[in-house]
Parts: C-alpha cells; structure tokens; sequence
C-alpha cells in the first residue's frame, strides 16, 4: 500500500515532468557544461588531476542535483497544488519516497551521461575498480537527493529557498562528501585502498539515516 | 508567577557572572603560571576551551529543546531553542577566532585541515547559521518553529559524524599536528577549570537574558495581532 501510493507519486510527478522535458534536458546540459568548464579551468596534466579528479567527476553532478531539486514539482506551487497533495488520503511518507525517486531518476539520467564524458575529457584508461565507482555513485546521489528532496520540501515557504537549501543541506553533506570523493578516488587510482570498508560503511550508514528518518518526520512536519 | 522572580534572577545571576568572572580573570593573569615553551600567549587556552565548552553546551540545548518542542508543542521550548542557537553560533564564532590567534604563533599557521575538531567547529558554525537563517526567513508562525526544531536535532546528531569522517579522511595522511599534551602544573589545571565553571554561568545568564527577551517579543507580537484582530472587527 505504501509503496504503490509512491509509486503513484512518482508517476505523477514524471508525466508532469515528461510532458515538457526542459527540466531533464537542462539539468543533463548544465552537467556536461559544467563538467567541461571544469576541465578548462584546471587545465591539469595527467600527475595534478589524479588529486582533483573525484571533484571534477563529482561537482558537476552535485549541483545539476541541487538545481533541479528546487525545479522538480515546481507545479506544485501553481494553484495551491501542494495543498491539494497533503490533503488527498496519501500517507506522507509516500510522497516523500515518490518525490525520492523522480529525483533520483533525474539525477541517475544525469550520471549516465556526465560520467563517461569525464571519462572522454580526462584522457585517463580506463577505472580499474568499476564496480566501486557504480557502487559509489549509485549511493552517493541517493544519499545526496534524499538530503535535498527533504530540505528543499520544507524550505518552500521561505523567502529564500533557492539559497537557503545549499546552505542547509552543504554542512549536513560533509560526511557524505568526504565518503564519495574518498571512494571514488579509491576506485580511479586503487593504489590508494586504506579504509575502503570504514568509508562504505559510512555511505550506506548515511543513506539509511537520511532515507527512513525522512519518513517519519515528513508527517510531524508537512501539516496543511 | 514566575514574572516576579526573574527580575531579581537575572539581578543576582548577573552578579554573580561578574563576580565569577573577576576571579577567572585574576587567575588567568596572576595565578597561572606562565608556559614555558608557549609563553603568554598559552593564556588563550583559558577563554578558548571554556568557549568551546560553552557554544557545544548551547548546541545541545537546541538538541534538547528542539526535541522537548515538537513533543509537548509549548513554544516555551523554542523560545529557548533559538536563545541557545544564537548564543551558540556567537560563542562558535570566538571559538574560531581565538583558535586561529592561538594557532597561528604555536602551530605557525591559522588553519589546519588535520584536526578534526577544528573542522568540526567550522562545520558546526555553518549549520547554526543556516538554523538562524531558517528562523528568520520561512514564513509561517508554526512551521518555521518545527523546522527549525527538526534542524536543529538533525544538526546536532550530523556532528558525531562530521567529527569521525574528518578524523578517518586525515589519518590516511600523515599527522602534521600532534595532540596538546594534557597534562599540566595543578595551577593551570584550576584555572582552566575554574574558566569554564565561570563561562557556564556566563551561559546561563545570557541564556536567561535572550529567553526573557524573545518570549516578551513574541508576547508583543501576540499582543497587536490580537490588537488588530479587533480593529478589523468593526
């Protein structure tokens, strides 16, 4: 029952989003633009980037994710339809997982194209260790979004929204940052593989505490 | 009620901090010894660590409050809640800045990434500041306080695992900095006590101060909406 009323949520909020793509299309954009500005401002040689190459792989990602939190169900805004979703018999932290996963849908479309052009920018071979590279950026966007999805629903009636979800959501992502950019330089140079299971725990760690405590205070806080 | 003690509370609580703070003083400057290696600037040591002490003792009040809040719904909660956040942010700030004066003759550097607590501490900043910027910018009278109760408690179990991950990330690099040595002549020991005994009271009245205020704010408030509610009656 849960899980079929986020899966309604969530197909909801796609057609919504499908119907004009420019959300999906300029978050993959802003991504690669980002990723190739990157690559030009660092203008690296092949021994400096191996210290700035989880940031480069990582950032763009990041904030095509954190652009599109705050566009993602921006028609909710319209015609008080957000009042609308909270008083229809749905429980709360249904709509929180389905908002979770078009999100994470968005942000997933968005790796898939911003990783291999990092890959074709940056003139390195191929990662040796994929497995952990998938591992970690399925995880770490997961972790990244449910963070996002949660603040950005709260911080709509601010003045501020836009400005205020970084500035929540940055310091609270310092473990997960740390985590990510450790384990993905492990799995783009393995000779580098101290404390690869504390830092996998501390992922998965992170992306319980921020997908299931999500759930139960979705409910406490999203009164009509 | 309750409005007749807390003036003379505050008188007395407010004495007693001067008081408390007159002896910290003194010792600071005449009973400890100076440190050998260090010299006088060693002394910041005893507003740092009683700083330090304080601004996380604020931040577990927001914990405490933020919690008390969302259970029992009194505002009184968040009342205090936003009192000890902004204290807290205000003492964090100091933290940061005697820290850096402290570093910069012993360690010969203002900042290093190596020391998990000094990180923590930045962190720790960033996330009351995004709490007060929460309190001042969501609209709605009920929903920014459960917000920023539900921040706070989040915050609040986010720095175990800020203070963890930055302590694993630095010890996969060499260790630039090497732990302060704990132990100290008796005289300094006292005074360092006596230092943060002297700043939790300094806390306390100042907790006491910007709680009175913030509920005779939010009674003023109450007190013209109702105002205007019977103006609009007519």
């Amino acid at each position: 029952m849960f899980f079929k009323q986020s899966l309604l949520i969530l197909k909801r909020d796609l057609k919504i989003e499908f119907r004009n793509k420019s959300l999906l299309l300029s978050m993959i954009i802003f991504a690669v633009l980002f990723q190739v500005f990157l690559q030009i401002v660092f203008d690296a040689n092949i021994e400096a980037i191996k210290k700035i190459a989880a940031g480069v792989l990582w950032i763009p990602i990041l904030l095509s994710a954190l652009l599109g939190f705050s566009k993602y169900g921006i028609a909710e805004r319209e015609n008080d339809a957000l009042t609308g979703l909270l008083i229809a018999p749905v429980d709360r932290g249904a709509i929180f997982l389905g908002k979770l996963l078009g999100n994470l849908l968005f942000v997933f479309i968005v790796v898939i194209i911003s990783v291999p052009v990092f890959f074709l920018f940056l003139k390195q071979p191929f990662p040796e260790s994929i497995g952990l590279l998938l591992f970690t950026l399925f995880l770490g966007s997961w972790g990244f979004v449910a963070l996002g999805v949660f603040f950005t629903t709260l911080a709509q009636s601010s003045s501020i929204t836009d400005l205020l979800v970084p500035i929540m959501i940055f310091p609270l992502a310092v473990p997960l940052f740390l985590a990510i950019s450790q384990l993905t330089e492990m799995a783009l140079y393995p000779s580098i593989v101290m404390g690869q299971d504390l830092w996998v725990l501390l992922l998965v760690g992170y992306n319980i505490l921020f997908t299931i405590a999500p759930l139960f205070l979705f409910d406490i806080l999203l009164e009509v | 009620m309750i409005q007749r003690f807390i003036d003379p509370i505050k008188l007395i609580l407010t004495g007693i901090t001067a008081i408390l703070i007159g002896i910290q003083l003194y010792m600071v400057f005449f009973f400890a010894p100076i440190e050998k290696y260090m010299g006088i600037v060693q002394k910041i040591m005893y507003f740092h660590v009683p700083t330090a002490f304080v601004a996380f003792a604020a931040f577990g009040v927001v914990f405490g409050a933020g919690i008390l809040y969302l259970i029992t719904k009194n505002k009184k909660w968040d009342y205090l809640a936003v009192s000890s956040a902004e204290i807290g942010v205000l003492f964090t700030t100091f933290v940061l800045i005697l820290g850096s004066m402290w570093a910069r003759p012993v360690w010969n550097t203002w900042w290093v990434w190596d020391d998990p607590r000094l990180v923590t501490s930045l962190i720790l900043w960033f996330i009351y500041v995004a709490y007060l910027l929460i309190r001042t910018s969501v609209k709605g009278e009920e929903r920014h306080r459960k917000f920023a109760a539900v921040f706070g408690i989040i915050g609040f179990i986010d720095v175990p695992l800020v203070y963890f991950s930055v302590l694993w990330w630095r010890t996969i690099h060499p260790k630039v900095i090497d732990e302060n040595g704990a132990n100290m002549p008796p005289e300094m020991a006292n005074t360092l006590f006596f230092s943060m005994f002297a700043f939790m009271v300094l806390f306390a009245t100042m907790l006491l101060y910007r709680y009175v205020l913030e509920s005779q704010r939010e009674k003023v408030k109450e007190i013209r909406q109702h105002s205007m509610s019977e103006r609009t009656d007519f």
